[in-house]
């Protein structure tokens, strides 16, 4: 067997929404990531978006089926004492173990984190929550969209005129589910030293707040909290403040251009001003700019509305695809604004062999996946194997893992405790 | 002089880290890096500075190449190194600084760096043990490998900008290059995963990470909707398939705002209880999600009357009292005074010889027993050249002399 890169480091993680992400990492390093759930009650497995034949039912989740492959689900009963002491074995042994639950409800079910290190020192305890497992927020709910709100990056997203807006696909536990594997592998990292394990401690709103760019440093430096934009974004200047389009219409969607005047995007703006004149289409002011010279801070309304006109005159008349294309070939900063569909065609992706399909035998026919996050030389990311059902794996850990017979195992399942 | 070594207990003491990167992916997956104890020698030209050290914000706003707010967030805890890659000199510079690295990280556009000989399969004959990485846009291979780009645009790309706005205006995209704040979780993991498979197997391997592909995670769920389901997923405002209301209120104030997510009956009992069980509230059409999804716009006028009488924290403290998810709409100056992150010690304030003591982003997570450090400011233009170049990589003072003159560290 090929050595993978964290080479079977054992996972078992409390089903939910909120650490799902995390899970579908680790295995694709190589981690081998058990799932416990009470049955019906993984709150990754009921959200949005679904497929739609079968709209509600449970295991017909498409966040589930992106975000859950790579890993065996148990299902457990913790109210039972059998079922507790199935999560008590099997943590006794495991690396790692990922929570999402508060700290008042971690003590409550005696699994605290001094409790769990008094079963397994080497175990690395895994809190993912909305604010930090403590503070005085800490028990404060803490969904996506207040999370958005909360880290700051949505008071400054969005049209000026209206209310500010969060991103539409739910982001802010993939943050924190990505952020928490670097904390996993860090403390396994110190591990591999000491012997011991510790508690990784994940806040979303800390996650979020790292989205912000030089915001924050906006107002710490020069007291500025700055405006909300969107496709036209308000730009400072030396004498105050000017309105700059970075997303324009084209003939079947949108484009993004990027535009910082000087010297960082003058050979973007001569290669977009040639192409221009090849259709004709560049003025001859446009043709006399001396990009580089131009300053972002002394740049006026007045020099920038004519620009304005003269790109969105050119990007009307041509597709995404085509603009997309043509700017890579002049080496121009503009990107087409893709919606899932065009990503899905992208030319790029697929001629890096990016699209990993997995027959879903739940769904019944084979899902295109985004492929591994990155390419490894040596170990790849792992194959990626179907979200699945619910309790798939009731018989096999039970029994292999634990080393349960056949009888305790009905036993098991007659006390409800599976 | 001697190296400041960073305290011995945190979790990667000991590693050594060769950041030749540039901008947002790379500088901030040395600096998730460099706060947990590696040693981080961050790598510039002076002729070519990060872009980041010209773009602002600067202290004072005065621009200058040591006071970049934006850079100097980064690039904490490293130690800053200037050299000119174009001279033969810098070359030799680079290859020692390689060879002393257990990882090196580069954002070079694709062939930069075979052009001066340092890429992987130049090095990984003499130095197996290394943990390359390489991050650009789109990765290494492939018809648009060379496009450059910065992640404001590359969020366009990944779907960002399509999911964001307003669904009935231009898409708004979110503030700033979004994708640059993925991907360093990503690469992050994947330097540590490779360290991992080194220390059992003793060797080093090459990192190709486009941040494209990594983005494109984030929007998984809504890319399977549209292999299965053939839908296009859009931008909705703030509205959410499965949750409502579910929006941004005006609060008291200037362009102030509190968000609410009411995920379900419960919640929307709980909002009820703390708006004061108005009289609206029991309106049959309101009673159900489809309702209350079906009139959002009738529902936000009437939340609204309650919102915009209060502040957007108390409002958030009365409804969260109450049961009901809602949120404070920040903005950078109440995150600098947010109870949370400062009982979380997020921001770390240090000490940079010209911006002066200002905030600097600490790690989203906390490690009990070995929490990350920063342990300096970020490095002033090639601060280091000289403990660098003597204790690190052991030069004598005639051959720093030599590299001056042949102008290798401009």
């Amino acid at each position: 067997m090929t050595e993978t890169l964290i080479g079977g480091l054992s996972v078992l993680e409390v089903g939910s929404d909120r650490n799902v992400v995390a899970g579908k990492i680790l295995s694709d390093l190589g981690a081998g990531v058990i799932r416990v759930a009470r049955r019906g009650g993984d709150s990754a497995r009921r959200r949005a978006p679904f497929y739609a034949r079968t709209s509600l039912a449970p295991g017909e989740s498409l966040f589930w089926h992106a975000y859950g492959t790579g890993r065996r689900s148990l299902t457990l009963n913790p109210e039972t004492s059998a079922g507790r002491a199935i999560l008590r074995r099997l943590l006794r042994d495991v690396d790692v173990f990922v929570r999402c639950d508060s700290a008042e409800s971690a003590h409550a079910t005696g699994l605290d984190a001094e409790a769990l290190f008094r079963l397994n020192p080497r175990l690395i305890s895994v809190s993912i929550t909305p604010f930090g497992s403590s503070g005085p927020l800490s028990s404060f709910a803490g969904p996506d969209l207040v999370i958005q709100a909360m880290g700051g990056l949505m008071q400054i997203s969005g049209d000026e005129d209206r209310a500010p807006t969060r991103i539409t696909v739910p982001q802010a536990y993939l943050h924190a589910g990505a952020e928490a594997v670097c904390g996993i592998l860090m403390a396994l990292a110190e591990r591999n030293r000491s012997g011991l394990g510790q508690v990784v401690d994940v806040s979303a709103q800390e996650c979020a707040v790292w989205t912000l760019m030089n915001a924050q440093q906006f107002w710490d430096l020069n007291r500025i909290n700055l405006p909300r934009g969107g496709a036209v974004r308000p730009q400072r200047t030396a004498h105050g403040f000017v309105r700059l389009r970075s997303i324009y219409p084209c003939r079947d969607g949108h484009v993004c251009l990027y535009v910082r005047l000087g010297p960082m995007s003058s050979e973007s703006m001569y290669g977009l001003v040639n192409w221009m004149e090849e259709v004709e289409l560049a003025p001859a002011w446009l043709l006399a700019i001396r990009w580089e010279e131009l300053n972002m801070l002394e740049i006026t309304q007045r020099e920038l509305d004519p620009l304005e006109a003269a790109f969105s005159a050119f990007f009307q008349r041509l597709t995404k695809a085509e603009l997309g294309e043509g700017a890579v070939a002049r080496r121009i900063l503009l990107m087409p604004v893709n919606t899932v569909e065009d990503i899905y065609r992208d030319r790029q992706l697929q001629s890096r062999d990016y699209w990993q399909s997995i027959d879903s035998p739940t769904i019944g026919k084979p899902l295109r996946y985004p492929g591994p996050f990155a390419r490894f030389s040596a170990a790849p990311v792992s194959a990626y194997s179907a979200a699945p059902e619910e309790g798939d794996a009731n018989r096999s850990i039970p029994q292999g893992r634990i080393g349960l017979s056949t009888s305790e195992l009905k036993m098991l399942r007659a006390s409800n405790a599976l | 002089m001697t190296v400041e070594k960073p305290a011995s207990l945190l979790p990667l003491s000991g590693l050594k880290v060769a950041d030749f990167s540039w901008v947002g992916v790379g500088p901030i997956t040395a600096k998730n890096l460099a706060d947990h104890g590696a040693l981080v020698v961050h790598v510039e030209s002076i002729a070519r500075p990060d872009l980041l050290r010209i773009a602002g914000p600067f202290k004072d706003n005065i621009p200058g190449i040591n006071r970049s707010g934006f850079f100097a967030d980064y690039n904490s805890s490293k130690l800053g190194l200037s050299l000119d890659l174009k001279t033969q000199a810098g070359h030799d510079v680079a290859r020692r600084l390689i060879r002393w690295s257990d990882v090196t990280l580069e954002s070079f556009t694709p062939k930069t760096m075979r052009k001066w000989g340092l890429d992987y399969l130049s090095i990984c004959q003499e130095q197996p043990q290394l943990v390359m990485l390489s991050t650009n846009m789109q990765g290494q291979t492939g018809p648009h490998a060379a496009q450059p780009g910065y992640g404001n645009v590359l969020a366009c790309l990944a779907g960002y900008h399509q999911l964001t706005g307003w669904p009935d205006r231009d898409p708004a995209g979110p503030y700033g290059a979004y994708t640059d704040f993925i991907a360093p979780r990503f690469a992050t993991a994947a330097v540590l995963a490779a360290l991992e498979y080194r220390r059992r197997t003793g060797l080093g391997q090459y990192i190709d990470l486009s941040q494209y592909e990594t983005a494109i995670h984030f929007i998984a769920a809504a890319l399977l909707d549209y292999d299965t389901n053939g839908r296009v997923a859009n931008r909705a405002g703030n509205l959410d398939v499965s949750a409502a209301p579910h929006g941004a209120y005006p609060a008291d104030g200037e362009d102030r705002w509190v968000a609410i997510a009411i995920e379900s009956d419960d919640e929307w009992r709980n909002l009820i209880r703390a708006l004061g069980n108005p009289e609206w509230a029991a309106e049959r059409r309101f009673a159900t999600f489809l309702g209350r999804r079906r009139h959002a716009r009738e529902l936000g006028k009437r939340i609204s009357e309650w919102t915009c009488a209060r502040s957007p924290r108390e409002a958030m403290r009365v409804l969260q009292a109450e049961g009901v998810p809602a949120g404070a709409i920040q903005t950078c100056e109440e995150l600098h005074d947010d109870p949370q992150l400062a009982f979380r010690h997020h921001f770390w304030r240090l000490e940079h010889p010209e911006i002066g003591i200002h905030a600097y982003d600490g790690p989203a997570f906390r490690l009990s027993r070995t929490p990350g450090v920063l342990s300096r400011a970020a490095p002033q233009i090639g601060q280091h050249n000289q403990e660098v170049l003597s204790n690190i990589l052991g030069y004598s003072d005639d051959e720093i002399a030599d590299l001056v003159i042949a102008g290798a560290l401009n």
